[in-house]
Protein backbone atom coordinates (compact mmCIF):
# COMPACT_ATOMS: atom_id res chain seq x y z
CA UNK A 1 0.00 0.00 0.00
CA UNK A 2 1.21 3.66 -0.64
CA UNK A 3 1.34 5.31 2.34
CA UNK A 4 -0.28 8.61 2.77
CA UNK A 5 3.22 10.23 3.83
CA UNK A 6 6.51 9.57 3.61
CA UNK A 7 9.51 11.40 3.75
CA UNK A 8 13.01 10.31 2.07
CA UNK A 9 16.54 11.65 3.42
CA UNK A 10 14.56 14.84 5.08
CA UNK A 11 17.07 17.27 6.31
CA UNK A 12 16.81 20.79 7.41
CA UNK A 13 19.93 23.09 8.77
CA UNK A 14 20.12 26.08 10.06
CA UNK A 15 23.11 27.46 9.96
CA UNK A 16 25.08 24.72 10.99
CA UNK A 17 23.01 22.88 13.22
CA UNK A 18 20.90 20.42 11.31
CA UNK A 19 17.50 20.22 13.05
CA UNK A 20 16.45 17.19 10.73
CA UNK A 21 19.24 15.29 9.61
CA UNK A 22 18.16 12.49 7.58
CA UNK A 23 14.51 11.34 8.85
CA UNK A 24 12.83 8.81 6.61
CA UNK A 25 9.30 8.19 8.03
CA UNK A 26 6.04 6.19 6.73
CA UNK A 27 2.63 6.60 7.81
CA UNK A 28 0.16 4.31 6.52
CA UNK A 29 -3.52 5.89 5.34
CA UNK A 30 -5.94 6.14 8.64
CA UNK A 31 -2.65 5.44 11.05
CA UNK A 32 -2.76 7.44 14.15
CA UNK A 33 1.14 8.08 14.80
CA UNK A 34 2.63 9.58 17.76
CA UNK A 35 6.09 11.71 17.91
CA UNK A 36 7.59 11.87 21.29
CA UNK A 37 11.64 12.70 21.83
CA UNK A 38 13.20 15.53 24.34
CA UNK A 39 13.00 19.21 23.53
CA UNK A 40 14.62 20.01 20.43
CA UNK A 41 14.41 16.68 18.43
CA UNK A 42 13.21 18.34 15.51
CA UNK A 43 9.64 17.51 16.10
CA UNK A 44 8.09 20.83 15.36
CA UNK A 45 10.65 21.57 12.83
CA UNK A 46 9.32 18.16 11.45
CA UNK A 47 5.88 19.63 11.10
CA UNK A 48 6.62 22.78 9.73
CA UNK A 49 8.60 21.05 6.72
CA UNK A 50 5.60 18.79 5.94
CA UNK A 51 3.40 22.25 5.83
CA UNK A 52 5.92 24.10 3.76
CA UNK A 53 6.49 26.51 6.67
CA UNK A 54 9.82 25.51 6.25
CA UNK A 55 11.60 24.16 3.76
CA UNK A 56 13.82 21.11 3.56
CA UNK A 57 17.51 21.49 3.19
CA UNK A 58 17.69 18.17 1.75
CA UNK A 59 15.32 15.06 1.06
CA UNK A 60 11.97 14.67 -0.10
CA UNK A 61 8.23 14.53 1.14
CA UNK A 62 5.86 12.72 -0.70
CA UNK A 63 1.35 12.51 -0.38
CA UNK A 64 0.25 9.82 -1.39
CA UNK A 65 3.27 8.99 -3.77
CA UNK A 66 3.15 12.13 -4.78
CA UNK A 67 6.50 14.59 -4.65
CA UNK A 68 5.82 17.39 -2.50
CA UNK A 69 8.72 18.58 -1.63
CA UNK A 70 8.15 22.39 -3.56
CA UNK A 71 4.87 22.76 -3.22
CA UNK A 72 3.35 25.74 -1.24
CA UNK A 73 1.80 25.62 2.03
CA UNK A 74 -1.54 26.56 0.74
CA UNK A 75 -0.92 23.97 -2.13
CA UNK A 76 -0.12 21.31 0.59
CA UNK A 77 -2.89 22.25 2.58
CA UNK A 78 -5.57 21.73 -0.71
CA UNK A 79 -4.17 18.36 -0.82
CA UNK A 80 -5.80 17.72 2.47
CA UNK A 81 -3.54 18.10 5.10
CA UNK A 82 -4.31 20.02 7.97
CA UNK A 83 -2.21 20.88 10.77
CA UNK A 84 -2.06 22.33 14.23
CA UNK A 85 0.71 24.41 15.26
CA UNK A 86 2.50 24.37 18.97
CA UNK A 87 1.41 27.89 20.02
CA UNK A 88 -2.62 28.32 19.01
CA UNK A 89 -2.06 29.59 15.27
CA UNK A 90 -5.63 31.38 14.67
CA UNK A 91 -6.99 34.86 14.29
CA UNK A 92 -6.92 36.60 17.25
CA UNK A 93 -8.69 39.70 16.06
CA UNK A 94 -11.76 37.55 14.86
CA UNK A 95 -14.70 35.86 16.18
CA UNK A 96 -14.67 31.56 17.09
CA UNK A 97 -17.33 31.43 14.12
CA UNK A 98 -15.74 33.48 11.57
CA UNK A 99 -12.37 31.32 12.59
CA UNK A 100 -14.07 28.00 11.61
CA UNK A 101 -16.04 29.93 8.98
CA UNK A 102 -12.75 30.94 7.11
CA UNK A 103 -11.44 27.58 7.44
CA UNK A 104 -14.75 25.54 6.60
CA UNK A 105 -15.24 28.29 3.24
CA UNK A 106 -11.83 27.40 1.54
CA UNK A 107 -13.59 23.59 0.94
CA UNK A 108 -17.53 24.15 0.85
CA UNK A 109 -19.44 26.24 -0.41
CA UNK A 110 -21.34 29.50 1.52
CA UNK A 111 -24.22 27.21 2.94
CA UNK A 112 -21.85 24.34 3.25
CA UNK A 113 -19.64 26.31 5.34
CA UNK A 114 -22.60 27.61 7.55
CA UNK A 115 -23.21 24.02 7.98
CA UNK A 116 -20.32 22.71 8.72
CA UNK A 117 -19.51 25.77 11.61
CA UNK A 118 -22.49 24.99 13.46
CA UNK A 119 -21.21 21.06 13.54
CA UNK A 120 -18.01 22.10 14.43
CA UNK A 121 -19.24 24.42 17.17
CA UNK A 122 -21.63 21.49 18.88
CA UNK A 123 -19.28 19.11 18.56
CA UNK A 124 -16.33 21.29 20.32
CA UNK A 125 -18.75 22.89 22.84
CA UNK A 126 -17.79 26.19 21.15
CA UNK A 127 -21.42 27.88 20.63
CA UNK A 128 -21.48 29.78 23.73
CA UNK A 129 -18.24 31.17 22.67
CA UNK A 130 -19.35 31.29 18.64
CA UNK A 131 -19.02 35.29 18.76
CA UNK A 132 -16.20 36.16 20.98
CA UNK A 133 -13.25 37.05 19.94
CA UNK A 134 -10.53 34.41 20.14
CA UNK A 135 -7.55 36.69 21.00
CA UNK A 136 -9.42 37.39 23.97
CA UNK A 137 -10.54 33.68 25.14
CA UNK A 138 -8.36 31.29 27.35
CA UNK A 139 -5.06 29.38 26.17
CA UNK A 140 -7.53 26.37 26.41
CA UNK A 141 -10.21 27.65 24.18
CA UNK A 142 -7.72 29.22 21.38
CA UNK A 143 -6.42 25.43 21.45
CA UNK A 144 -9.96 24.31 20.74
CA UNK A 145 -10.65 27.00 18.60
CA UNK A 146 -7.45 25.76 16.25
CA UNK A 147 -8.66 22.21 16.46
CA UNK A 148 -12.28 23.86 14.50
CA UNK A 149 -10.32 25.28 12.24
CA UNK A 150 -8.23 21.60 11.13
CA UNK A 151 -11.89 19.87 11.66
CA UNK A 152 -13.27 22.39 9.07
CA UNK A 153 -10.80 21.67 6.73
CA UNK A 154 -11.48 18.09 6.52
CA UNK A 155 -8.61 16.97 6.16
CA UNK A 156 -6.99 13.49 4.87
CA UNK A 157 -3.88 13.98 7.33
CA UNK A 158 -4.04 16.09 10.54
CA UNK A 159 -0.80 16.92 12.18
CA UNK A 160 -0.94 17.88 15.98
CA UNK A 161 1.75 19.76 17.21
CA UNK A 162 1.30 19.39 20.88
CA UNK A 163 -2.64 19.75 21.52
CA UNK A 164 -3.01 19.14 24.97
CA UNK A 165 -0.29 22.43 26.23
CA UNK A 166 -2.48 24.21 28.47
CA UNK A 167 -5.04 22.00 28.76
CA UNK A 168 -6.59 21.16 32.08
CA UNK A 169 -6.70 17.44 32.68
CA UNK A 170 -10.81 17.54 31.74
CA UNK A 171 -9.70 19.37 28.20
CA UNK A 172 -6.98 16.99 27.83
CA UNK A 173 -9.91 13.79 28.02
CA UNK A 174 -11.72 15.18 25.72
CA UNK A 175 -8.87 15.65 23.17
CA UNK A 176 -7.82 12.15 23.84
CA UNK A 177 -11.25 11.24 22.90
CA UNK A 178 -12.06 13.79 20.10
CA UNK A 179 -8.49 12.55 18.46
CA UNK A 180 -9.60 9.40 18.26
CA UNK A 181 -12.72 10.02 16.42
CA UNK A 182 -10.78 12.19 14.05
CA UNK A 183 -8.72 9.04 13.15
CA UNK A 184 -12.50 6.93 12.33
CA UNK A 185 -11.69 9.55 8.93
CA UNK A 186 -8.28 10.32 8.54
CA UNK A 187 -4.70 9.49 9.15
CA UNK A 188 -3.36 11.74 12.28
CA UNK A 189 0.67 12.41 13.53
CA UNK A 190 0.38 14.03 17.12
CA UNK A 191 3.67 15.58 18.70
CA UNK A 192 3.28 15.00 22.03
CA UNK A 193 5.11 15.35 25.89
CA UNK A 194 2.15 13.82 27.75
CA UNK A 195 3.33 9.93 28.14
CA UNK A 196 0.15 9.23 29.85
CA UNK A 197 -1.93 10.37 26.77
CA UNK A 198 0.51 9.18 24.55
CA UNK A 199 -0.48 5.45 25.60
CA UNK A 200 -4.20 6.64 25.72
CA UNK A 201 -4.59 7.60 21.77
CA UNK A 202 -1.52 5.91 19.84
CA UNK A 203 -0.72 2.42 18.58
CA UNK A 204 2.60 3.36 17.47
CA UNK A 205 5.21 5.56 18.57
CA UNK A 206 8.15 7.23 16.63
CA UNK A 207 10.77 8.65 18.78
CA UNK A 208 12.89 11.89 17.43
CA UNK A 209 16.14 12.77 18.81
CA UNK A 210 18.71 15.33 17.69
CA UNK A 211 16.84 15.51 14.37
CA UNK A 212 17.00 11.37 13.79
CA UNK A 213 14.15 8.73 14.48
CA UNK A 214 16.06 7.11 17.16
CA UNK A 215 13.13 3.95 17.45
CA UNK A 216 10.27 3.14 15.89
CA UNK A 217 7.29 0.64 17.71
CA UNK A 218 4.70 0.32 19.83
CA UNK A 219 4.42 2.14 23.04
CA UNK A 220 4.94 -0.96 25.22
CA UNK A 221 8.07 -1.66 23.40
CA UNK A 222 9.29 1.83 23.24
CA UNK A 223 9.02 1.83 27.32
CA UNK A 224 11.58 -0.21 27.21
CA UNK A 225 13.45 0.15 24.64
CA UNK A 226 16.84 0.82 26.30
CA UNK A 227 18.01 3.95 23.89
CA UNK A 228 14.58 5.47 24.33
CA UNK A 229 15.06 5.13 28.08
CA UNK A 230 18.37 6.34 28.57
CA UNK A 231 17.86 9.23 26.60
CA UNK A 232 14.19 10.38 27.06
CA UNK A 233 12.26 8.58 29.97
CA UNK A 234 14.94 7.91 31.94
CA UNK A 235 15.88 11.44 32.28
CA UNK A 236 12.45 12.64 31.94
CA UNK A 237 10.92 10.80 34.70
CA UNK A 238 7.67 10.95 32.92
CA UNK A 239 7.42 7.08 32.86
CA UNK B 1 -24.13 33.91 9.15
CA UNK B 2 -22.75 36.80 10.57
CA UNK B 3 -25.30 39.54 12.25
CA UNK B 4 -22.53 41.32 13.03
CA UNK B 5 -18.90 42.22 11.76
CA UNK B 6 -16.45 41.33 14.70
CA UNK B 7 -15.65 43.46 17.34
CA UNK B 8 -12.75 44.47 15.62
CA UNK B 9 -15.11 46.65 13.68
CA UNK B 10 -15.13 49.02 16.61
CA UNK B 11 -18.24 50.73 15.09
CA UNK B 12 -20.54 47.68 13.53
CA UNK B 13 -24.42 48.38 13.19
CA UNK B 14 -26.40 45.13 12.52
CA UNK B 15 -27.00 45.04 8.61
CA UNK B 16 -30.92 46.29 9.11
CA UNK B 17 -29.92 49.98 10.72
CA UNK B 18 -26.42 49.81 8.27
CA UNK B 19 -28.52 50.14 5.55
CA UNK B 20 -30.75 52.49 7.06
CA UNK B 21 -27.79 54.77 7.67
CA UNK B 22 -26.37 54.48 4.25
CA UNK B 23 -29.88 55.54 3.16
CA UNK B 24 -30.21 58.53 5.07
CA UNK B 25 -26.66 60.15 4.46
CA UNK B 26 -27.44 58.84 0.81
CA UNK B 27 -30.85 61.12 1.10
CA UNK B 28 -28.50 63.81 3.18
CA UNK B 29 -25.90 64.41 0.55
CA UNK B 30 -28.20 64.40 -1.76
CA UNK B 31 -30.07 67.19 -0.50
CA UNK B 32 -27.44 69.20 0.52
CA UNK B 33 -26.90 71.18 -2.75
CA UNK B 34 -29.94 72.76 -3.00
CA UNK B 35 -29.78 74.61 -0.23
CA UNK B 36 -25.97 75.33 -0.53
CA UNK B 37 -24.05 77.63 -2.86
CA UNK B 38 -21.56 76.55 -5.48
CA UNK B 39 -18.50 76.85 -3.23
CA UNK B 40 -19.94 74.96 -0.73
CA UNK B 41 -20.34 72.01 -3.61
CA UNK B 42 -16.69 72.90 -4.43
CA UNK B 43 -15.34 72.05 -1.16
CA UNK B 44 -17.44 69.41 -0.46
CA UNK B 45 -16.48 67.71 -3.54
CA UNK B 46 -12.81 67.81 -3.25
CA UNK B 47 -13.68 66.42 0.39
CA UNK B 48 -15.74 63.22 -1.39
CA UNK B 49 -12.86 62.74 -3.70
CA UNK B 50 -9.67 62.43 -1.60
CA UNK B 51 -12.31 60.34 0.63
CA UNK B 52 -12.43 57.91 -2.04
CA UNK B 53 -8.68 57.85 -2.25
CA UNK B 54 -8.26 57.63 1.90
CA UNK B 55 -10.70 54.74 1.65
CA UNK B 56 -8.04 52.92 -0.95
CA UNK B 57 -5.55 53.08 1.04
CA UNK B 58 -7.22 52.59 4.74
CA UNK B 59 -9.27 49.83 3.69
CA UNK B 60 -5.98 47.63 2.76
CA UNK B 61 -3.83 49.01 5.78
CA UNK B 62 -7.43 48.76 8.59
CA UNK B 63 -8.63 45.45 6.88
CA UNK B 64 -5.83 43.43 4.82
CA UNK B 65 -2.71 45.32 7.35
CA UNK B 66 -0.80 45.89 4.20
CA UNK B 67 0.23 49.43 4.08
CA UNK B 68 0.51 51.37 0.93
CA UNK B 69 2.31 54.34 1.54
CA UNK B 70 2.10 55.51 -2.16
CA UNK B 71 -2.19 55.13 -3.57
CA UNK B 72 -1.37 58.46 -4.97
CA UNK B 73 0.86 56.91 -7.82
CA UNK B 74 -2.11 55.31 -9.15
CA UNK B 75 -4.14 58.89 -7.74
CA UNK B 76 -2.28 60.58 -10.39
CA UNK B 77 -1.84 58.30 -12.81
CA UNK B 78 -5.09 58.63 -12.83
CA UNK B 79 -5.66 62.22 -12.98
CA UNK B 80 -3.00 62.24 -15.80
CA UNK B 81 -4.89 59.35 -17.75
CA UNK B 82 -7.99 61.52 -18.15
CA UNK B 83 -5.77 64.27 -18.84
CA UNK B 84 -3.81 62.92 -21.60
CA UNK B 85 -6.76 60.93 -22.83
CA UNK B 86 -10.05 63.24 -22.78
CA UNK B 87 -7.88 65.78 -24.19
CA UNK B 88 -6.27 63.39 -27.61
CA UNK B 89 -9.71 61.98 -28.00
CA UNK B 90 -11.88 64.90 -27.54
CA UNK B 91 -14.77 62.55 -25.41
CA UNK B 92 -14.34 62.05 -21.92
CA UNK B 93 -15.81 58.20 -21.25
CA UNK B 94 -13.57 56.27 -21.86
CA UNK B 95 -10.49 58.48 -20.71
CA UNK B 96 -12.66 58.25 -17.33
CA UNK B 97 -12.37 54.67 -17.41
CA UNK B 98 -9.11 54.44 -18.68
CA UNK B 99 -8.66 56.54 -15.69
CA UNK B 100 -9.69 53.58 -13.65
CA UNK B 101 -8.33 50.44 -15.77
CA UNK B 102 -4.80 51.81 -16.05
CA UNK B 103 -4.26 52.05 -12.82
CA UNK B 104 -5.35 49.05 -11.87
CA UNK B 105 -3.08 47.20 -14.00
CA UNK B 106 -0.02 49.26 -12.95
CA UNK B 107 -1.46 47.97 -9.28
CA UNK B 108 -1.34 44.94 -10.37
CA UNK B 109 2.07 44.51 -12.41
CA UNK B 110 3.53 46.34 -9.38
CA UNK B 111 2.12 44.13 -6.52
CA UNK B 112 2.95 41.39 -8.73
CA UNK B 113 6.64 41.63 -8.03
CA UNK B 114 5.97 42.74 -4.47
CA UNK B 115 3.65 40.19 -3.29
CA UNK B 116 5.10 37.34 -5.22
CA UNK B 117 8.63 38.64 -4.04
CA UNK B 118 7.34 37.99 -0.99
CA UNK B 119 8.85 41.25 0.38
CA UNK B 120 8.30 42.13 4.06
CA UNK B 121 5.69 44.60 4.81
CA UNK B 122 8.01 47.15 5.53
CA UNK B 123 9.41 47.22 2.41
CA UNK B 124 6.10 47.36 0.63
CA UNK B 125 5.24 50.15 2.39
CA UNK B 126 8.83 52.07 1.35
CA UNK B 127 8.36 50.39 -2.17
CA UNK B 128 4.89 52.22 -2.75
CA UNK B 129 6.41 55.76 -1.53
CA UNK B 130 9.17 55.33 -3.64
CA UNK B 131 7.43 54.40 -6.19
CA UNK B 132 4.85 57.62 -6.41
CA UNK B 133 7.81 59.79 -6.19
CA UNK B 134 9.54 58.55 -8.76
CA UNK B 135 6.48 59.06 -11.13
CA UNK B 136 6.19 62.62 -9.41
CA UNK B 137 9.43 63.05 -10.25
CA UNK B 138 9.07 61.84 -13.70
CA UNK B 139 6.00 64.06 -14.68
CA UNK B 140 8.18 67.06 -13.54
CA UNK B 141 11.03 65.94 -16.09
CA UNK B 142 8.89 66.50 -18.91
CA UNK B 143 8.50 69.99 -19.00
CA UNK B 144 10.44 69.63 -22.96
CA UNK B 145 8.05 70.25 -25.28
CA UNK B 146 9.33 66.54 -26.46
CA UNK B 147 7.14 65.31 -24.17
CA UNK B 148 4.08 64.54 -25.87
CA UNK B 149 1.54 61.90 -26.10
CA UNK B 150 -0.88 62.24 -28.81
CA UNK B 151 -1.12 65.67 -29.02
CA UNK B 152 -0.51 66.55 -25.64
CA UNK B 153 2.32 67.73 -24.39
CA UNK B 154 2.84 66.94 -20.22
CA UNK B 155 4.40 70.21 -19.26
CA UNK B 156 6.09 69.05 -16.84
CA UNK B 157 5.78 70.64 -13.15
CA UNK B 158 3.25 73.14 -14.48
CA UNK B 159 0.70 70.64 -14.81
CA UNK B 160 -1.86 70.07 -17.56
CA UNK B 161 -4.85 72.82 -17.65
CA UNK B 162 -7.67 73.21 -19.11
CA UNK B 163 -8.81 70.17 -18.99
CA UNK B 164 -12.44 69.12 -20.73
CA UNK B 165 -15.77 68.56 -18.55
CA UNK B 166 -16.70 65.45 -18.00
CA UNK B 167 -19.63 64.11 -20.77
CA UNK B 168 -22.67 62.31 -19.77
CA UNK B 169 -22.03 59.35 -21.26
CA UNK B 170 -25.14 58.95 -23.62
CA UNK B 171 -25.64 62.49 -24.59
CA UNK B 172 -22.11 63.82 -25.24
CA UNK B 173 -23.23 67.36 -25.92
CA UNK B 174 -23.78 67.60 -22.22
CA UNK B 175 -21.11 68.74 -20.22
CA UNK B 176 -20.91 68.31 -15.62
CA UNK B 177 -20.86 71.32 -13.93
CA UNK B 178 -19.99 72.34 -10.52
CA UNK B 179 -23.20 70.83 -8.65
CA UNK B 180 -23.31 67.88 -10.98
CA UNK B 181 -19.30 66.96 -10.16
CA UNK B 182 -20.58 67.17 -6.70
CA UNK B 183 -23.69 64.53 -7.08
CA UNK B 184 -21.28 62.23 -9.09
CA UNK B 185 -18.37 62.55 -6.43
CA UNK B 186 -20.56 62.06 -3.42
CA UNK B 187 -22.84 59.47 -5.33
CA UNK B 188 -19.44 57.52 -6.18
CA UNK B 189 -17.89 57.94 -2.60
CA UNK B 190 -21.00 55.91 -1.80
CA UNK B 191 -20.58 53.39 -3.74
CA UNK B 192 -16.94 52.99 -3.07
CA UNK B 193 -18.00 52.53 0.59
CA UNK B 194 -21.04 50.32 0.30
CA UNK B 195 -18.69 48.56 -2.19
CA UNK B 196 -16.04 47.74 0.14
CA UNK B 197 -18.26 47.00 3.19
CA UNK B 198 -20.16 44.17 1.12
CA UNK B 199 -16.44 43.11 0.33
CA UNK B 200 -16.25 42.12 4.22
CA UNK B 201 -19.55 40.21 4.56
CA UNK B 202 -17.98 37.86 1.68
CA UNK B 203 -15.63 34.88 1.27
CA UNK B 204 -13.08 37.15 -0.40
CA UNK B 205 -13.31 39.78 2.21
CA UNK B 206 -13.36 37.29 5.32
CA UNK B 207 -10.09 36.20 3.89
CA UNK B 208 -8.87 39.33 3.29
CA UNK B 209 -9.41 40.07 7.92
CA UNK B 210 -8.06 36.78 7.95
CA UNK B 211 -4.45 37.82 6.08
CA UNK B 212 -4.42 40.86 8.43
CA UNK B 213 -4.78 38.51 11.53
CA UNK B 214 -2.50 35.93 10.71
CA UNK B 215 -1.80 35.56 7.02
CA UNK B 216 0.54 31.95 7.89
CA UNK B 217 -2.64 30.57 9.27
CA UNK B 218 -4.54 31.23 5.85
CA UNK B 219 -1.76 29.79 3.50
CA UNK B 220 -2.11 26.46 5.90
CA UNK B 221 -6.02 26.80 5.51
CA UNK B 222 -5.36 26.37 1.78
CA UNK B 223 -5.80 29.73 0.62
CA UNK B 224 -3.40 31.27 -1.77
CA UNK B 225 -2.77 34.48 0.14
CA UNK B 226 -0.46 36.28 -2.59
CA UNK B 227 -3.43 35.84 -4.87
CA UNK B 228 -5.92 37.41 -2.28
CA UNK B 229 -3.60 40.74 -1.62
CA UNK B 230 -2.50 41.01 -5.31
CA UNK B 231 -6.69 41.50 -5.95
CA UNK B 232 -7.26 43.67 -3.30
CA UNK B 233 -4.37 45.66 -4.64
CA UNK B 234 -5.41 46.27 -7.97
CA UNK B 235 -8.84 46.93 -6.41
CA UNK B 236 -7.63 49.94 -4.60
CA UNK B 237 -5.43 50.78 -7.76
CA UNK B 238 -8.17 51.12 -9.37
CA UNK B 239 -10.15 53.08 -7.10
CA UNK B 240 -7.30 55.32 -6.67
CA UNK B 241 -7.43 55.79 -10.44
CA UNK B 242 -11.05 56.39 -9.96
CA UNK B 243 -10.48 59.33 -7.64
CA UNK B 244 -6.86 60.93 -9.52
CA UNK B 245 -10.07 60.95 -12.43
CA UNK B 246 -12.68 62.64 -10.64
CA UNK B 247 -9.80 65.30 -9.02
CA UNK B 248 -9.08 66.11 -12.96
CA UNK B 249 -12.48 66.75 -13.55
CA UNK B 250 -13.09 69.05 -10.20
CA UNK B 251 -10.11 71.09 -11.08
CA UNK B 252 -9.80 70.43 -15.00
CA UNK B 253 -6.38 70.43 -14.43
CA UNK B 254 -3.67 68.14 -12.66
CA UNK B 255 -0.23 68.54 -11.88
CA UNK B 256 2.81 66.38 -10.61
CA UNK B 257 1.61 67.40 -7.06
CA UNK B 258 -0.79 65.05 -6.71
CA UNK B 259 2.45 62.49 -6.48
CA UNK B 260 4.42 63.92 -4.26
CA UNK B 261 5.51 62.97 -0.65
CA UNK B 262 3.16 65.54 0.68
CA UNK B 263 -0.03 64.16 -1.10
CA UNK B 264 0.86 61.02 -0.40
CA UNK B 265 1.31 61.83 3.05
CA UNK B 266 -2.03 63.40 2.94
CA UNK B 267 -3.62 60.03 2.38
CA UNK B 268 -2.31 58.21 5.28
CA UNK B 269 -3.00 61.77 7.39
CA UNK B 270 -6.02 61.15 6.66
CA UNK B 271 -6.51 57.67 7.87
CA UNK B 272 -5.06 57.66 10.67
CA UNK B 273 -6.87 60.86 12.11
CA UNK B 274 -10.31 59.15 11.15
CA UNK B 275 -9.26 55.72 12.37
CA UNK B 276 -7.75 52.69 10.42
CA UNK B 277 -10.29 50.13 11.78
CA UNK B 278 -13.64 50.91 10.32
CA UNK B 279 -14.34 52.13 6.34
CA UNK B 280 -16.11 55.09 7.97
CA UNK B 281 -12.92 56.17 9.49
CA UNK B 282 -11.02 57.14 6.37
CA UNK B 283 -14.08 59.33 5.45
CA UNK B 284 -14.42 60.85 8.45
CA UNK B 285 -10.85 61.66 8.55
CA UNK B 286 -10.12 63.12 4.92
CA UNK B 287 -13.43 65.42 6.26
CA UNK B 288 -11.88 66.38 9.12
CA UNK B 289 -8.50 67.38 8.02
CA UNK B 290 -10.12 68.94 4.95
CA UNK B 291 -11.80 71.12 7.08
CA UNK B 292 -9.09 71.93 9.50
CA UNK B 293 -6.51 72.91 6.90
CA UNK B 294 -9.43 75.31 4.88
CA UNK B 295 -10.25 77.12 8.32
CA UNK B 296 -6.61 77.46 9.48
CA UNK B 297 -5.89 78.53 5.98
CA UNK B 298 -8.93 81.72 6.48
CA UNK B 299 -8.47 82.05 10.03
CA UNK B 300 -5.08 83.86 9.38
CA UNK B 301 -3.44 81.73 11.74
CA UNK B 302 -0.50 81.59 9.27
CA UNK B 303 2.20 78.63 8.66
CA UNK B 304 -0.85 76.28 8.06
CA UNK B 305 0.91 73.41 7.42
CA UNK B 306 3.32 73.81 10.99
CA UNK B 307 -0.37 74.47 12.87
CA UNK B 308 -1.46 71.56 11.16
CA UNK B 309 1.13 69.19 12.17
CA UNK B 310 1.08 69.92 15.49
CA UNK B 311 -2.23 69.30 15.81
CA UNK B 312 -2.12 65.86 14.06
CA UNK B 313 0.45 64.76 16.46
CA UNK B 314 -1.34 65.93 18.95
CA UNK B 315 -4.46 63.56 17.79
CA UNK B 316 -1.78 60.71 16.76
CA UNK B 317 -0.86 61.25 20.74
CA UNK B 318 -4.37 61.48 22.09
CA UNK B 319 -6.67 58.99 20.20
CA UNK B 320 -4.26 56.45 18.34
CA UNK B 321 -7.14 54.67 16.85
CA UNK B 322 -8.42 57.60 15.25
CA UNK B 323 -11.68 59.58 15.86
CA UNK B 324 -14.24 57.25 15.37
CA UNK B 325 -12.89 54.35 17.48
CA UNK B 326 -12.66 57.05 20.16
CA UNK B 327 -16.31 58.54 19.75
CA UNK B 328 -17.91 54.95 19.31
CA UNK B 329 -16.03 53.81 23.06
CA UNK B 330 -17.02 56.77 24.48
CA UNK B 331 -20.63 55.81 23.23
CA UNK B 332 -20.65 53.32 24.72
CA UNK B 333 -19.11 54.00 28.08
CA UNK B 334 -21.61 56.72 28.22
CA UNK B 335 -24.47 54.09 27.64
CA UNK B 336 -22.98 51.68 29.96
CA UNK B 337 -22.60 55.15 32.69
CA UNK B 338 -26.45 55.77 31.96
CA UNK B 339 -27.28 52.17 32.06
CA UNK B 340 -25.62 51.90 35.75
CA UNK B 341 -27.43 54.66 37.07
CA UNK B 342 -30.92 53.09 35.72
CA UNK B 343 -30.52 50.43 37.37
CA UNK B 344 -29.51 51.89 40.85
CA UNK B 345 -32.10 54.18 40.58
CA UNK B 346 -34.19 50.91 40.27
CA UNK B 347 -32.17 49.27 42.64
CA UNK B 348 -32.85 52.16 45.10
CA UNK B 349 -36.71 52.74 44.17
CA UNK B 350 -36.73 48.87 45.07
CA UNK B 351 -34.77 49.24 48.15
CA UNK B 352 -37.11 51.95 49.57
CA UNK B 353 -40.58 49.80 48.18
CA UNK B 354 -39.56 47.24 50.35
CA UNK B 355 -38.49 49.51 53.41
CA UNK B 356 -41.97 50.83 53.08
CA UNK B 357 -43.80 47.70 53.03
CA UNK B 358 -41.94 46.24 56.03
Amino acid sequence: MTPILETRGLVKRFGGVAAIDGVDFRLEPGELRCLIGPNGAGKSTFFKMLTAQYAPTAGQILLDGDDITDEEPSEISRRGVGIKNQVPDVLDGLSVRENIWIAARGRHDTAGADHAVSEILERLNLGPLADRVVGKLSHGHRQWVEFGMVLAINPRLALLDEPTAGMTAEETRRTAELIREMNRSMAIVVVEHDMQFVRTIAHRVTVFDQGRILAEDTMDRIQVHPEVLRIYLGTSGHA
Amino acid sequence: MFARLSETQSVSLPPALWWTAVALALAAGLAIPSFTGLDVHLDLSIIFIFGILALSMGFMWGQVGMLSFGQTAFFGLGGYTYAVCSLNFGETTSAMLLAILLPAIFATVLGYFMIYGRISNIYFTVITMVVTIVLEKAIRATSDESFVIGDVWLRGQNGIAGLPDLQVPWDPATTLFVTEVYYLAFVLMMAVYVGYRMLLRHRFGRVLLGIRENERRINLLGYDTRRYKLAIFAISGAVAGLAGGLYAVWGNFVAPEMMNLNSAASVVINVIVGGKATLLGPLIGTGVVQWLTAWLGTAGVGQVNLVLGLVLIGFVMLFPQGILPMAAGLGREALEAARQLFRRRDLAAAALRKETNS
